[in-house]
């Protein structure tokens, strides 16, 4: 191994992700009239489409619902859309690094900052446009919402990072990807409740454990918990995720590791 | 300030070549089906081996020898941007490789910002970056395009960008891969005379061009590369002269050997 560039070598082109990320937060909104708004919109009608035809079939409360479905999709659409975007990041940047050299962490971690402040911002504002729909009171909860980004941005870093790598190497993972990642948000309770008190809810008792065996589960409740139930995770939730999203981004730094010396023959 | 320098410790670059470029999923799951030759043997070429070298302070080293004989590998494996199969590169100094104008423009943003980004790349704050753009500016003449986006700039001004920015930034030790062209006699001579200018103000020079005369008046120090291996170290003269006869008489030296396929290939 000739050099193995840590994360030392990330930190020293700081500078280079800061550009990436505002200059990609400034293509993404320059010419739009309404800026920011779009990437609300987006969330917001699918929202707005995936309540009414839930509430209708499932019979939820149609306002809690709404609730429910947003403190679930905001998270998870950071997630797929992360993931999605650190495909082909080191792809895409090709052109970049036969010219100069990068550490090519950089590229995964500009897509995550990248969602990182739409996301932010997107539930900020979601959460304030529904407070009076829904007679939405925030909780103390909320507090724990800070360690709830941690365990998604680790999730999806690691995901993202064996993503990009993988990609390199063959080029139609990311069809692939698109549709694994929609297959899971159907598998994650997000549009549906796992559990609901008292009634049977639309998922059988015996079928629950496997829904629970899904990784992206545990983070998704770090979000629901707060937001939609106003109570903080149990410990055993809090250790689930913390727990998740350390062997992930531990697996997603070793193999980017691993292969980050090679990719460049790759491209 | 600090000496700088470049060391090459017996560097080896193998690249490993694919007969077929297949590198997708479904390729892969189709060929293991159907029972096909997934591919046929790799064969790997060496780009690169056994390469010591010792660039001081002070020197301007110019590059000679043929296509794929592993001039611009070596600019690549200075700059980091090869790993190198085996052996070890040093170097101390802020290290600038134009290798291609150009780097990393965002054509969607105004020049303006792919300043920025150019010299964030090169390793320059904004800060630094932002005391640099009135003189980008006035020397690429393009002012006035400030805040257009690079896509509507023709290729000739986005060269002229390009070449501004890199040269506006002081590298310790510079590397150049061919002498930038294009552009308007005007221009050119512009040009050619910061070049120079940059080039004096450098510590060290790696160059690598195909013009005997540039070598010969840029640099102190020479090497013959041939396939992938150092056969002459000397003076420019003694080394232009010497390549000149063998491309003249085809000599010994001038074993065939293959074009350098530059992809797919994985180091081993």
């Amino acid at each position: 191994m000739a050099t193995s560039p840590g994360l030392r070598e990330v930190w020293r082109f700081r500078e280079v992700i800061k550009n990436f990320v505002s200059q990609d937060l400034k293509v993404k909104y320059r010419r739009s009239f309404l800026g920011f708004f779009w990437s609300l919109l987006n969330p917001l009608l699918q929202m707005a489409v995936i309540t009414v035809v839930f509430s209708l079939i499932f019979k939820f409360p149609m306002k809690l619902y709404a609730l429910y479905v947003l403190s679930g999709l905001v998270p998870w659409s950071f997630w797929a859309t992360s993931v999605d975007g650190c495909c082909m990041s080191i792809v895409s940047a090709e052109s970049m690094l036969k010219r100069q050299y990068f550490p090519k962490l950089v590229f995964p971690i500009s897509v995550i900052m990248q969602n990182l402040v739409t996301f932010v911002l997107s539930l900020a504002v979601l959460l304030l446009v529904l407070a009076p729909v829904t007679g939405y009171v925030p909780s103390a909860a909320l507090l724990v919402l800070p360690l709830s980004f941690l365990c998604l941005v680790g999730v999806s870093l690691g995901v993202g990072m064996v993503a990009a790598v993988a990609t390199v190497y063959f080029r139609d993972l990311q069809h692939l990807i698109s549709v694994a990642l929609n297959a899971l948000f159907y598998l994650t309770p997000i549009i549906y409740p796992l559990e609901t008190a008292g009634g049977e809810g639309p998922i059988p008792h015996r079928y629950r454990y496997f829904f629970k065996l899904n990784p992206m589960y545990s983070i998704i409740e770090m979000f629901h918990r707060p937001i939609y139930e106003g109570r903080l995770p149990t410990n055993y939730e809090l250790i689930v995720a913390v727990a998740v999203a350390s062997v992930t981004l531990g697996v997603g730094l070793l193999v980017f590791r691993r292969y980050e010396n090679s990719l460049i023959f790759n491209l | 300030m600090a000496e700088n320098f470049i060391t090459l410790q017996d560097i080896g670059l193998e690249f490993r070549i694919f007969s077929t470029r297949t590198r997708s999923i479904k390729e892969s799951v189709l060929n293991y089906l159907l029972r096909r030759e997934y591919t046929k043997p790799t064969r790997s070429v060496a780009a690169l081996s056994g390469i010591n070298l010792h660039i001081p302070h002070g020197q301007r080293l110019g590059i000679v020898g043929d296509n794929g004989s592993g001039k611009s590998s070596m600019l690549k494996v200075i700059t980091r941007i090869y790993p190198p199969t085996s052996g070890r590169v040093q170097s101390q100094g802020f290290l600038v490789p134009l290798l291609e104008v150009g780097i990393g423009f965002n054509t969607e943003l105004s020049g303006l910002e792919n300043i920025f980004l150019t010299g964030a790349i090169m390793g320059f704050s904004r800060k630094r970056m932002a005391q640099r753009v009135d003189q980008i500016f006035d020397f690429s003449e393009l002012g006035e395009f400030a805040d257009t986006p690079v896509k509507y700039y023709s290729s000739g001004m986005a060269q002229r960008l390009a070449f501004s920015i890199a040269t506006e930034i002081d590298p310790e030790i510079l590397l150049l891969d061919e002498i930038f062209s294009a552009g308007d006699i005007h221009w050119m001579e512009k040009a050619q005379r910061r070049m120079r200018a940059l080039i004096d103000r450098t510590s060290i020079l790696v160059l690598v061009s195909h013009s005997m005369e540039l070598i010969q008046s840029y640099c102190d120090r020479a090497i013959w590369l041939e396939a992938g291996k150092i056969v002459m170290d000397g003076t420019p003269d003694q080394i232009v002269e010497a390549y000149r006869s063998a491309a003249a008489g085809g000599s010994a030296a001038r074993s065939t050997h293959e074009e350098q396929a530059p992809l797919p290939a994985v180091p081993r």
